[in-house]
């Protein structure tokens, strides 16, 4: 038990509030608006990139995610292509929003 | 009558080597056979929202947002829980049970997992004992092979904490009626759920092997 609580090798991610933010809409439906959660979790992602550390699988997935809600498809789009671009396993996922984005 | 046996201090400490075997060979189960995982090693996990078993219909939602963070550090590529969530309650499937309904062709070709996570939770929640209370995460999981069906690994996990009282009953009762006011009674599940996680899944002994997006993949074979 000792073991685990010396300083073993850092972590693979900086998660900073993703979890946090993402459970907050099921805690309590309808008290937050994917407007202030992008521009948190984009400030957020800012602050990982800052300090030299990776962003997590699915960051900026959900970013993408909140700012097609909220009707900003520009930034949808770059925040799902830099998913893609991180995490290639996410291709078919993603690519599959962003056809379904292309069509009115 | 003076008996024959020895007495009992001698008596317990022949029998303390027993004992002491008994715990050993409780550790020493048989490991668990990784071979399926091994031959279907994924590297990306679909996490689906989980089963609820429990009482507590906030359980799946709490325990779903807390298994990224283990499953990521593990060396997986995880799905974004939250917009998978979404899409599918978009497209006709608005429960769990719905979405494990799924057919891992329709996933595969939507979604393009390797694996798929299911997970079950059996209990979930807080128990008041007097002035302390024991916080419940009960959950068993299996990982499925998108391409082929098989499961290559299942496991369960059984999280109890118990917070006892500071010695002051009056002190206690109110600590106790606050927590019920400002639903902290939520945020000891919601912690709770996520050290379930991480004791299911970063468990070198049965829990997920190290995957391909760790620094450690491949480098023992454990």
């Amino acid at each position: 038990m000792l073991a685990g609580c010396a300083t073993g090798p850092p972590p693979l991610y900086r998660w900073g509030i993703y979890e946090e933010l993402i459970y907050q809409p099921y805690k309590n439906p309808g008290q937050s608006d994917p407007v202030t959660d992008a521009s948190r979790l984009a400030e957020d992602v800012a602050r990982t990139d800052a300090e030299g550390k990776a962003v997590p699988p699915g960051v900026h997935a959900h970013l993408g995610f909140l700012y097609a809600t909220q009707g900003n498809l520009g930034l949808a789009r770059a925040h799902f292509e830099r998913e893609k671009g991180l995490y290639p396993e996410s291709t078919v996922f993603i690519d599959g929003i962003l056809d379904r984005m292309e069509q009115p | 009558m003076r008996p024959r046996q020895p007495p009992p201090g001698i008596r317990a400490g022949a029998l303390a080597p027993l004992a002491l075997g008994l715990l050993v060979m409780a550790g020493c189960v048989t490991p668990y056979d990784y071979s399926a995982y091994q031959a279907h090693m994924p590297q990306s996990i679909l996490v689906l929202p989980p089963l609820n078993e429990s009482v507590d219909a906030n359980a799946p939602y709490s325990y779903l947002t807390t298994i990224s963070e283990p499953l990521g550090e593990r060396g997986y590529y995880i799905y974004p829980v939250a917009v998978i969530d979404a899409f599918m309650k978009d497209n006709g499937l608005p429960t769990p049970g719905e979405m494990h309904g799924v057919s891992l062709e329709k996933i595969d070709e939507i979604i393009g997992a390797d694996a798929v996570l299911y997970v079950t939770i059996e209990d979930f929640g807080q128990e008041y004992i007097l002035l302390s209370s024991n916080t419940t995460v009960r959950a068993r999981a299996r990982l499925v092979d998108v391409k082929t069906g098989t499961q290559i690994w299942d496991g369960r996990v059984d999280f109890v904490q118990g917070s006892g009282g500071s010695g002051s009953l009056i002190a206690d009762a109110i600590v106790a009626a606050i927590e019920q006011v400002v639903d902290n009674v939520a945020d000891a599940t919601h912690d709770a759920a996520r050290m379930a996680n991480r004791a299911l899944i970063q468990n070198d002994k049965r829990g997920l092997l190290v995957g391909p997006l760790h620094p450690d993949f491949g480098k023992t074979d454990s």
